[in-house]
């Protein structure tokens, strides 16, 4: 039974969001984002160890930022792509806390804090990330009436993170990681509002986002079906950033995302420039993060032999301590996706990037030290054993040749008491990555699939002991000196799983 | 009437219609055979459902059904002229082998949406597949000039077809450009770097190579490739010099495969030069490349 409530749920989550999409545009104004005292969007971006990108919205022309209580510097804003302004912000000092405002002295401050020095962690002795797969539920129309059978589910995940940072003040996110599919159903500049800017307020405000392209982030295919259009969101197979097309405006034109979000392309927070925000790059403290376009870019040879060139040249170049990687696509998942080929090969074309992950960058990430790899697209949670090797179906992988075994052959399970060595006790290299799939940050959906990947970790708190979690959540990495660890924590602020990764 | 009732309204029927929708077999990507069915059904009652038969052309395009799908696309060139068949065709046939057909549609795809990047750019890979180079060079060109935005991959690929031709300088020029524009970019310097080896230019290389370093001069890779350019240039010591600041920079790198093979690479390296006589003014060949 569940195998056919689970597609069902997937078509009424797609088709009712279309027609409320419909319906709420002709004849019911959307309400409004919450009132704020503040720019309808204000946001940071690209915050190093030296300076940081103010974005925002709205009247302000520019931002003045505390130095201290007698000094201040102001910033005009530039007018940049998708009426936003920005400011660039440079000469800051590492690990310093700042305060800014926007240039109406009634205005309240906000405050954020620069990135420890690189290769070193702040004084507060660690580094926290928030890290979000899929959540972009919020954004559908029709929410706030009650329609959507997803409502309330992102705002539970961050209500469950809130609880865990309320038990653990220090714990409180640097950053936040998005997986893509961070704004359902389409990626409009609107659904961006509410699914981000308006949700994760005052968040966004204190620490940067750092996003990647899902295929949610590509728009719409639309169809028309019995007099009445509908969207088919999120199967986009273009390659082309400026296909992106909506049910309301089909014609082609550049993808909200890339208007939205000013990532580095030159190297600016550390990595190697890669040429396009697209894909890149950036270091904080000790901690080395590549974002991959596996939407776009994975999908057309020329342009994906290029990333994976680029890739090669950041990960030569980079000597940090610990390194993750995050991209949309999960080379392994039994979930709302599965990555074996022939279920990726009945998809034609949208899963694609399944496949080429795990057959030509999974071996990338093993050669160069990657520790963490971060997707989301399956709406669940998955988790990975200590992987080497396994570039085929989950038929072909073998425990004891692709994962982390102990003396006796039982898998490492990387959780406390049994953690997971950066360098690999039994190859003694640094040559093993683990692999998570988190995306549930909006919504549960297993679809047809049975969380069964044999890549993936046993769950001990899934009731029927799967290789993941069917629960709403999100994931905290806290990273020190000697010591990754990355918690799942669902809607009541409990760890569902933790996997610890040492020196 | 207020908006209450009318939101109970869509509501009832946005409910009856999910209902009735859910047994689409559409979102629950049952099988590309159910679906095409789906679709058939959808066109039968609505023939003049433009996304219906363009997304029933991609999974005939699945299963390998091109009469079919050419079917369809005969019946939208005949009534949606806004579509861009030539680009759906062209693909068809590139994906199946047939280059020829596939260039004659990317024309096609030009003819009525000049400026098209895609369709340059594709119709290069068609044209390359039938022997006309020039054909292909120029088409890539054409894409990278229309191509908004920027996309490294477009001009690595056009880059190396021109100096697999032998236009070593246009290739430069372009990636030259490029970077003015946008940045040093490695992914595209390395390219103008081997272009230049495989010219024996090697000084032009490494003063490249050089602005590579500079701003990360840790990277034991790009010393690897310093120290090999320093003995096509004939100077043993700068490549010993290089490859000792490589294994520097190796030191406090994690044990990585990568990092073993730098390190085998390096050692190699160091045992040819030492075979020189004298190894100060070791020269190997251009475009010599590690064992």
């Amino acid at each position: 039974m569940k195998t056919t409530i689970a597609p069902l749920s997937r078509t009424l989550l797609i088709v009712c969001s279309a027609i409320a999409l419909v319906s709420s545009c002709t004849i019911n104004p959307p309400p409004r984002g919450p009132v704020t005292a503040v720019p309808e969007r204000l946001f940071l971006q690209q915050v190093t160890d030296t300076g940081a990108v103010i974005k925002w919205r709205g009247e302000p022309r520019r931002v003045c930022l505390f130095e201290d209580a007698e000094k201040s510097r102001c910033f005009l804003g530039e007018v940049s792509e998708g009426f936003h302004r920005e400011a660039t912000i440079t000469g800051l000092s590492p690990d310093t806390e700042y305060r800014y405002r926007l240039d109406n002295d009634s205005d309240p401050d906000f405050r954020f804090r620069t990135a420890p020095r690189r290769g070193e962690l702040p004084a507060a002795g660690a580094i926290n990330l928030w890290i979000l797969g899929d959540s972009g539920t919020a954004g559908q129309e029709g929410d706030d009436e009650g329609t959507h059978s997803h409502a309330g589910e992102a705002r539970a995940v961050m209500e469950g993170y809130r609880s865990f940072i309320d038990l653990f003040p220090g714990k409180r996110a640097d950053l936040m990681l998005l997986l893509g599919d961070n704004a359902y159903m389409e990626g409009t500049d609107r659904q961006w509002q509410r699914a981000v800017f308006d949700l994760y307020q005052p968040m966004i405000f204190q620490v940067a986002l750092w996003p990647t392209i899902g295929n949610h982030e590509m728009g719409a295919q639309t169809s028309t079906l019995r007099g009445k259009t509908v969207t088919y969101p999120g199967i986009s197979t273009s390659s082309d950033p400026d296909s992106y097309i909506t049910l309301d405006n089909r014609s082609p034109r550049r993808m909200p995302y890339l208007d939205i979000f000013t990532l580095p392309t030159r190297g600016e927070a550390g990595g190697v420039p890669s040429g396009t925000e697209q894909y890149y790059a950036f270091d904080y403290g000790n901690l080395h993060v590549v974002s991959l376009d596996s939407q776009l870019s994975m999908r057309d040879p020329a342009q994906r032999a290029t990333m994976k060139r680029w890739l090669e040249a950041d990960l030569q170049s980079n000597d940090q301590p610990w390194t993750v990687v995050i991209f949309h696509h999960p080379p392994y998942s039994k979930s709302s996706h599965d990555s074996d080929s022939d279920a990726v090969a009945r998809l034609h074309g949208i899963d694609d990037p399944m496949v080429e992950l795990r057959r030509e960058f999974t071996g990338i990430f093993e050669d160069y030290g990657v520790d963490l790899a971060y997707s989301g697209h399956s709406h669940a949670y998955e988790r990975s054993w200590y992987l080497n090797g396994h570039r085929g179906d989950s038929g072909n992988f073998d425990l004891r040749l692709h994962a982390e075994v102990d003396g006796e052959g039982n898998p490492v399970t990387g959780r406390p008491g049994d953690p997971y060595f950066q360098i690999s006790p039994s190859t003694g290299r640094d040559d093993r990555v683990v692999y998570t799939v988190a995306g549930s940050a909006g919504m549960v959906n297993t679809g047809e699939g049975n969380l069964d990947h044999p890549a993936h970790a046993v769950q001990p708190a899934d009731p029927d002991q799967r290789h993941g979690l069917a629960e709403l959540g999100s994931v905290h990495l806290e990273v020190t000196e000697g010591r990754l660890s990355a918690r799942f924590i669902d809607t009541d602020g409990r760890v569902l799983d933790q996997v610890i990764l040492r020196k | 009437m207020t908006a209450t009732p009318i939101r109970t309204l869509i509501r009832v029927f946005t409910a009856a219609l999910c209902l009735l929708l859910a047994c689409s077999p559409v979102a629950a990507h049952p099988g590309i055979d159910k679906t095409v069915d789906h679709y058939s059904h959808l066109l039968l009652h609505n023939p003049g459902d433009v996304a219906a038969r363009l997304a029933r052309v991609s999974l005939f395009l699945a299963r390998g059904k091109l009469a079919a799908a050419g079917a369809d696309l005969d019946y939208l060139e005949s009534h949606s002229p806004h579509i861009n068949t030539g680009l759906l065709r062209g693909r068809i046939a590139l994906k199946s082998g047939q280059s020829g057909e596939a260039a004659v549609q990317f024309s096609r795809c030009l003819d009525r949406f000049p400026g098209e990047s895609r369709c340059y750019r594709l119709r290069s890979r068609a044209r390359l597949a039938l022997g006309d180079e020039q054909g292909a060079l120029d088409d890539l060109f054409s894409a990278v000039e229309f191509r908004q935005p920027f996309d490294p991959g477009l001009i690595v690929e056009t880059a190396e077809l021109a100096g697999d031709m032998g236009y070593t300088a246009k290739a430069l020029e372009l990636i030259d450009n490029a970077q003015q524009a946008e940045g040093v970019i490695p992914a595209l310097q390395l390219h103008t770097i081997q272009l230049l080896r495989n010219q024996g230019r090697p000084a032009d290389a490494l003063a490249r190579l050089n602005g590579l370093l500079a701003p990360t001069p840790a990277n034991p890779a790009w010393l690897f490739l310093k120290a090999e350019l320093f003995l096509e240039l004939g100077q043993g010591t700068g490549s010993l010099e290089a490859l000792a600041a490589a294994r520097r920079a190796l030191r406090h790198r994690k044990p990585t495969p990568w990092k073993q093979d730098q390190l085998d690479s390096i050692q190699r390296l160091e045992t040819l030069i030492q075979t020189c006589v004298p190894a100060a003014s070791c020269r190997l060949d251009t475009g010599w490349t590690a064992p």
